[in-house]
């Protein structure tokens, strides 16, 4: 019979709460606050937006900027699953999309050679050491859908006996490298991101970390951990089309959650937790994915996007969402999409705008989509 | 329990390649044309080039390949300022972007997972590859890494002669395993780990200097 994998920890720092914690972060979602604001890290001028969801007034001190995001978020989720010391074989799985990108940015600016913490692989390399983990240690990038793929990949290597418990999640900085990018890409918006609206003007970036702690579901129990729920399911695709926009016809995400919710034994869900971006191609995508897979359901389905609020935080982002999802099965409480005023005809889903909504949630999908055609979805669902 | 899963011969294509003897395809970096080529062998060698790709996935580690697209990419902003920043470029600084590009070419739509671990990349990535094949979350895998040097590649759950029975990754391993110090290593590693074969389980163990190791067994 296949291990079944339960969450017990979640940590997270996001512009919402800047590192005050899961409750703040909660409280903020729930009341639609928007954090998506003016850049102070780096100069704008000249770039098509001024705006991104920043993390600010958290305190760095002399450590890089990424390491601590990561330090806190994964300290949040090792104190919030009551583990103690992490045991003997635990293992973690990071996400990042440019990792020590600052780091990069002040080598190519100096001239000088790029330091080991430029490096992808260093922030779980350093969380490694720092914290005695002794199981597997990777760093996954796929772009935008890393943290979602870092927690599937920790549920497949517990699924399968290789560990009993992972910490999971992603992490990155808000960097002028990917500002630049997106920029010239036409990408951003210049003031607000409006999810599945008419009109929507493109994506804020963003920065941010999550965690999670999940362990076999046994192995909680044996040691009385609170259980928040199951991760039930996970796929990811390829589109195999373009190295930047989706597929039109959103085949590779429908497949992706299509896959995940086979898995998980559930053919409908009570939320959807989108990737929403709020640029006009991906929102169209992922209503025709949603509708694709539930058909005439999906329509009876709520869906919201957190980057309403805290823009597109690239590694951290689906696993901040996976994050918020725990909470919302929790909680009964589905956060809203905000900014989301005028209608798209070809939007018509039940994207809570507005205000957040009380139901029960017994389960959850959450999908991510990334540059190069990359789709993944997690399943979540109650115990 | 473990599972045996097919494992076609190892494919590298590189700069000691000669250039007539790799697929003339327009690219953007020639490591594009190092993994391309590396696949397609790799895929033929498999018999899987006119099959359906539909459920194909591709693992694929990356070390510091795109770190000079990146460079190259953020001193066009440092020279001329936001109009500096390259939309062909950037992209390409994505870690996944090989994977893609891979997956576009072959029109491969299974789980596709980029693995960013320094020298053990490439085998980390073969570990997850088999967990993927062996537990049939996909029926067939390309596994692969590109070096700025080269690209190395195989294919699971198709190919004929070898199987890899386990793949293992770890934070440590008792006994002996081979020191990597670069991804370019990796691929000999794996290289004379086929070559060496012998009868029965040949069980080869590699780690990095942060304490990372992967373990596999690999028989005719």
């Amino acid at each position: 019979m296949m291990r079944r994998v339960v969450v017990t920890g979640i940590g997270l720092l996001t512009p919402l709460d800047a590192g005050s914690g899961k409750e703040a972060f909660w409280s903020a979602i729930t009341s639609g606050v928007n954090a998506v604001g003016e850049v102070t890290l780096f100069n704008t001028s000249g770039y098509s937006s001024s705006v991104a969801g920043e993390v600010k007034g958290f305190e760095t001190g002399p450590k890089d900027r990424w390491y601590a995001f990561l330090d806190k978020a994964f300290t949040s989720a090792v104190e919030d699953s009551g583990l103690g010391g992490l045991p003997d074989g635990a293992g973690l799985i990071l996400g990042t999309v440019l990792g020590g990108i600052l780091k990069g940015e002040a080598a190519w600016k100096q001239g000088s050679s790029l330091p080991e913490e430029y490096r992808l692989s260093s922030g779980a390399d350093r969380l490694a050491e720092t914290f005695f983990i002794r199981g597997p240690v990777t760093t996954v990038s796929t772009a935008c859908a890393s943290g979602t793929d870092a927690i599937g990949i920790a549920l497949r290597l517990i699924q399968s006996g290789r560990a009993d418990v992972m910490i999971a999640g992603g992490g990155d900085v808000l960097s002028e490298f990917a500002f630049s990018g997106f920029s010239s890409l036409n990408a951003l918006t210049k003031d607000l991101v409006r999810p599945f609206a008419g009109g929507r003007t493109g994506l804020a970036l963003g920065e941010g970390a999550a965690f999670l702690v999940i362990e076999e579901e046994r192995h909680a129990s044996k040691r009385g951990a609170r259980a928040y729920c199951r991760i039930s399911g996970y796929s990811s695709s390829a589109d195999a089309n373009h190295m930047t926009g989706p597929d039109k016809e959103a085949r590779g995400l429908s497949k992706a959650i299509r896959a995940a919710l086979d898995e998980s034994e559930c053919s409908r869900v009570d939320y959807v937790n989108a990737h929403g971006t709020g640029t006009p191609y991906n929102d169209l995508m992922e209503t025709k994915a949603f509708k694709n897979v539930f058909g005439n359901e999906a329509y009876g389905i709520p869906v919201s996007s957190i980057k309403s609020m805290i823009g597109h935080s690239f590694g951290a982002a689906g696993a901040i969402e996976a994050a918020a999802c725990v909470m919302v099965m929790e909680r009964g409480l589905i956060p809203p999409t905000i900014n989301l005023v005028e209608r798209d005809p070809e939007c018509d889903l039940d994207y809570c705008p507005a205000a957040a909504r009380k139901t029960d949630v017994r389960s959850c999908l959450t999908v991510s989509a990334g540059f190069g055609g990359q789709n993944s979805a997690l399943v979540l669902t109650g115990l | 329990m473990e599972k045996k899963v097919k494992i076609s011969a190892l494919e590298v294509v590189g700069e000691a390649t000669p250039p007539n003897a790799r697929l003339n395809i327009r690219t953007v970096y020639r490591q594009e044309e190092f993994l391309l080529t590396a696949a397609h062998a790799s895929m033929i060698s498999a018999g899987m080039e006119n099959e359906d790709k539909e459920d194909t996935g591709v693992v694929l580690g990356v070390d510091s390949v795109i770190d000079p697209w990146k460079e190259d990419f953020y001193r066009g902003v440092l020279r001329e300022g936001p109009l500096g920043a390259s939309p062909l470029i950037f992209p390409y600084t994505s870690a996944n972007a090989l994977a893609a590009r891979l997956t576009i070419a072959l029109g491969l739509k299974g789980q596709s997972i980029t693995i960013a671990n320094g020298p053990l990349s490439f085998l980390k990535a073969l570990a997850y590859g088999y967990l993927l094949v062996s537990c049939g979350r996909v029926k067939k895998a390309l596994v692969g890494a590109v070096t700025e040097k080269a690209a190395a590649t195989v294919t699971l759950g198709a190919g004929k002669g070898f199987f890899l029975n386990a793949c293992v990754e770890s934070r440590w391993v008792a006994g002996d395993a081979t020191l990597l110090s670069s991804m370019d290593e990796s691929f000999s590693f794996l290289g004379r780990a086929f070559d060496g074969l012998s009868a029965g389980q040949n069980i080869k163990a590699a780690r990095d200097r942060n304490g990372s190791a992967v373990t596999f067994s690999l028989s005719i």
